[in-house]
């Protein structure tokens, strides 16, 4: 089934569906996508238009593959949450191609899922400004292996990464490139990764960085750890017991994520 | 021409045992298995490993400096070796011309504590089960490519042994200078500290400028053993058309500290990752570098932990300066295996962009497989100087190239704090004339 | 004399700074005040030649047309700003940047006597004598880093200091502090330009000409009455 959507609408795919999504220029458009079987995703944005796209993917079956390909147009704003829950072995692909003065932030959710595969790739152009802001929660024995590219390709860009987890007794592997071209000048970026290992998990991050334009700003920053004793310590000297402590502590790290979100979905 | 004869021209020149004629056959033999690397980022199908001079014996072997040749003389005199021996600033010197050391010598204290320092050619012949029981168990000889050439051709370099608890209070240092075009120098450092011991080694390179290549393919292997301290200090300046590709391993034990401290200042390609095997409970490492990419150079550094007992703690500090034309890339990994609780890792590496087409790339690789208080975390900031960090020293009067010159000074700081102070001045001022070759960058 | 010449400021197309001009004697204090956003501080940036700007007209420092020169070429020649947000230096110490300053401007002071003078300043401008080795700015609060520009004037001796927005973050008592230095300066025979939005500061000072900057030009030119009537009816004059 495909079709075009204009104005609010939701979409529910059936089999091997392949879904395209075109948003005119000068136009606000919400939709909500659920996502249960393999598919494509075509979006495209006008300039000047804005799009709110919430994906809800919960697939029936194993072996789930979803592709995003995303083209926003000069000077729009788009805003798209995906929110992966309950699948087994899924693989979402999510392609952005941003033109200059684009405002794109991709939100990502990756919980109770087994075995997740996600590549995110995006493009900046002139003035472009991305946040991606992911949240992982693999658990018990699941495994989460997440490739984010971001390319500046044009002078001014913007890239902002947020990563947080909770890696409980499962694999986590973020793999992260941040390239700044040589004519991309100016450009900002930020990666920051904040990770919680409990019951010795496997977590390996690699926030790789490559600048070829020397007026660059650019930070990253990683932690990895476990949650901290005189944290729990802490919260228990409040009369709280200590595995209640560490759901609170764990819960947190999760609200933080959810609030930059803006609550998508009221999870 | 590099083949069997090259190898066994090297062994029976220096009448070695047996076990070390196999050792460089089976080395010669994995190199030309191995495939070249091909994750670094210059171009290394530009060494013809044909075209290099492998082996150029010395015939003059001192202990006496009068006795070595004038022109050798002087070219040391220029790094300080003599003068720092003068004044007792050393506890033992080696200067190594081309393939062999041509003067050797440790003072009498430390000699009588049963420090041995010697060239390892001469180690290998004297203390010979000693140098048997650890040679090539830090770095096996199929590491990497570069490393089954070094153990094919290696010769030179040092051994030093400090027996338990002696506490060597000044450096050992050891200098290295590369003659003539095409040359390969391969030399092969050997450090032991035994049981509560420590020791500060200190190596310098040099080598005028040819249009030719060379090629520096050293390995370093230290042994730290229960709560003993090594600090190895490097400060390279090797001219402009050298590739530097060492391979350095530490193996450390219970409650022993290994720290590297190195500058990096010349070659035209390097590659240098020292790496810490935290073997013991308690054991900890640091690694503190200064990376210069000048212009046409792609400079790799950076450094490996690898946690594998409990308690262990490691610090990676690396702070690169690309000038205009330069590459600098940092390469690191930190590795905490099961089992390594109660175990930290700090990174923070920083790169600042001088100058026009400065380029950096920074890929530090993490795999953290045990949580039970286990504390890992990364920083890095890249870029230019700001803007306005320099718009602001200059509103105080400072000219904009001293203000460069004071912000890198800065920037620098924490890593030449922790280089002997002798060193660290000839070092800022190498970097100062360095920066002094930028035009002025705004305006 | 600081002379600015019909000044105009873009910045791409936009035309910030409208034909500004005014003449600040030696001895002598000018107050320039303005709604956010009016332009003062870009006039400010622009007169001490930071980046970024498109400058037309002409800046004469005691006659010499300084219109085109370098940021230090300008402080050199006896030109100091005290900026807006001062920005934090991890890596210089503060003392170290100091007294390379003023070496640059030609104060040659041995180690000993750079110290206690410092120190003395530091305290003058109301920080302790910690201020001394930290790094620039680094961790200060907002009202600190604007005492650490005071006491870098302090040391520095301009003939001409525009001072932008010095009495934000500070406390009344502050306030007070920075405005008795500000007068015994001039009194000294230094030319200042206060830059404020706030018209407190200027209870504790004596003005000798106040400029209203409204949409990037001078708007309206008096003595401290104009500052009471700013008070009592705001900005839209």
């Amino acid at each position: 089934m495909i079709g075009y959507y204009f104005g609010d609408t939701g979409f529910v795919s059936q089999n091997g569906d392949s879904v395209k999504i075109v948003v005119p220029g000068n136009t606000n458009a919400v939709i909500t996508l659920k996502l249960m079987y393999s598919g494509s995703v075509s979006v495209k944005l006008g300039s000047c238009s804005k799009l709110i796209l919430s994906s809800l993917c919960q697939f029936i079956d194993s072996n789930q593959n979803v592709k995003y390909d995303c083209v926003a147009g000069e000077g729009s704003v788009f805003v798209h949450t995906a929110n992966i829950q309950n699948s087994v072995q899924s693989h979402v692909a999510i392609n952005n191609k941003l033109s200059n003065n684009c405002n794109s932030t991709l939100n990502i959710i990756a919980a109770h899922c087994k075995n997740a595969w996600l590549d995110v790739r995006s493009e900046l152009c002139i003035k472009t400004s991305n946040k991606l802001n992911l949240l992982v929660l693999p658990e018990n024995g699941s495994s989460i292996n997440a490739n984010l590219t971001h390319a500046h390709a044009g002078f001014s860009s913007l890239s902002q990464i947020d990563c947080a987890g909770i890696v409980d007794g499962a694999s986590c592997k973020i793999d992260s490139m941040i390239s700044v071209k040589e004519h991309a000048r100016d450009a900002i970026s930020s990666f920051r990764c904040r990770l919680i290992n409990i019951n010795n998990s496997n977590i390996s991050v690699v926030p790789a960085l490559s600048i070829h334009n020397r007026d660059s700003d650019v930070k990253h920053d990683v932690s990895v750890q476990d949650i901290k004793d005189d944290a729990l310590s802490y919260i228990q000297s409040r009369g709280v017991p200590r595995h209640e402590a560490a759901e609170l502590f764990k819960n947190g790290v999760v609200q933080r994520m959810i609030n930059k979100m803006g609550d998508a979905f009221g999870y | 021409m590099l083949d069997k004869s090259v190898a066994e021209e090297i062994s029976e020149r220096k009448k070695e045992p047996e076990w070390m004629l196999k050792l460089r056959l089976n080395a010669l033999r994995r190199f030309n298995e191995m495939k070249m690397p091909e994750w670094p980022v210059p171009n290394l199908a530009e060494i013809r490993f044909d075209e290099i001079n492998y082996y150029t014996p010395q015939s003059v072997k001192s202990s006496s400096w009068e006795k070595v040749p004038e022109y050798m003389r002087a070219i040391y005199e220029k790094m300080g070796i003599p003068a720092a021996e003068r004044e007792l600033l050393v506890g033992g010197s080696i200067a190594q011309y081309q393939s062999e050391s041509i003067y050797e010598k440790i003072m009498k204290d430390w000699e009588r504590k049963g420090v041995i320092f010697m060239s390892l050619d001469r180690a290998l012949s004297e203390h010979p089960k000693l140098v048997r029981k650890y040679f090539s168990n830090a770095v096996k000889i199929d590491d990497n490519k570069f490393s089954a050439l070094h153990y094919a051709v290696w010769s030179g370099g040092s051994f030093l042994y400090v027996p338990k608890g002696v506490k060597v209070g000044v450096p050992m240092q050891i200098y290295f200078y590369m003659k003539s075009k095409n040359e390969g120098q391969f030399e092969h450092t050997l450090i032991i500290a035994d049981e509560g011991s420590s020791v500060h080694y200190i190596e310098g390179c040099s080598a005028p400028l040819y249009d030719k290549s060379s090629l520096h393919s050293a390995v370093v292997e230290v042994f730290a053993h229960n709560n003993s301290h090594v600090r190895y200090t490097t400060i390279q300046n090797w001219s402009r058309n050298v590739y530097n590709m060492n391979t350095k391993r530490a193996l450390v034990h219970d409650n022993a500290l290994v720290e590297w401290v190195g500058a990096s200042l010349g070659s035209k390609v390097s590659m240098l990752y020292p790496c810490s095997v935290l073997l013991g409970r308690g054991a900890k490492s640091s690694s503190f570098s200064i990376t210069l990419a000048p212009k046409g150079t792609v400079k790799e550094g950076g450094a490996k932990m690898i946690h594998l007992a409990s308690n262990t703690k490691s610090i990676i500090l690396s702070k690169s300066i690309s000038l205009e034309g330069g590459h600098s890339v940092y390469r690191g990994l930190v590795k905490i295996g099961k089992g390594a609780t109660n175990s930290s890792c700090n990174v923070k590496c920083d790169s600042v962009l001088i100058g026009d087409d400065a380029k950096t790339d920074t890929y530090p690789y993490s795999d953290i497989q045990e949580s039970d208080h286990v504390q890992f975390s990364h920083e890095a900031k890249t870029g230019r100087i700001s803007e306005h960090v320099l718009s602001y020293m200059r509103s105080r009067g400072i000219r904009e190239s001293d203000a460069i010159t004071m912000y890198i000074n800065g920037f620098i700081k924490p890593v030449l704090e922790q280089i002997p102070l002798e060193y660290a001045i000839e070092l800022n001022r190498f970097i100062q004339i360095e920066l002094e070759d930028v035009d002025n960058v705004e305006n | 004399m600081l002379k600015i010449n019909n000044l105009n400021v873009y910045i791409g197309k936009r035309h910030l700074v409208k034909d500004a001009s005014m003449q600040i004697n030696s001895g002598e204090l000018h107050v320039l005040m303005g709604k956010n956003g009016s332009g003062k501080s870009t006039f400010a940036n622009a007169i001490m030649g930071l980046p970024g700007y498109d400058v037309k007209g002409s800046i004469l420092l005691d006659g010499e047309d300084i219109t085109g020169m370098g940021i230090d070429a300008r402080a050199r020649r006896g030109l100091f700003l005290s900026f807006q947000n001062p920005v934090e230096i991890d890596e210089i110490k503060n003392s170290l940047f100091v007294r390379q300053a003023m070496k640059a401007c030609g104060i040659a002071q041995e180690l000993s006597e750079f110290k206690l003078s410092f120190i003395n300043n530091l305290a003058k401008a109301g920080l302790d004598e910690s201020f001394y080795s930290r790094s620039v700015n680094s961790g200060f609060s907002g009202g600190e880093k604007k005492k650490n520009e005071l006491a870098q004037m302090l040391m520095l001796n301009p003939k001409y200091a525009i001072l932008d927005e010095i009495d934000s973050g500070l406390d009344i008592n502050s306030v007070k502090n920075a405005a008795s230095i500000i007068t015994s300066q001039v009194k000294k025979g230094m030319g200042v330009l206060l830059i404020t939005h706030n018209p407190l500061i200027s209870e504790f000072l004596n003005p000798d000409m106040v400029h209203i900057f409204s949409n990037g030009s001078i708007a309206k030119q008096g003595g401290k009455e104009l500052i009471a009537l700013i008070k009592g009816e705001g900005y839209d004059l």
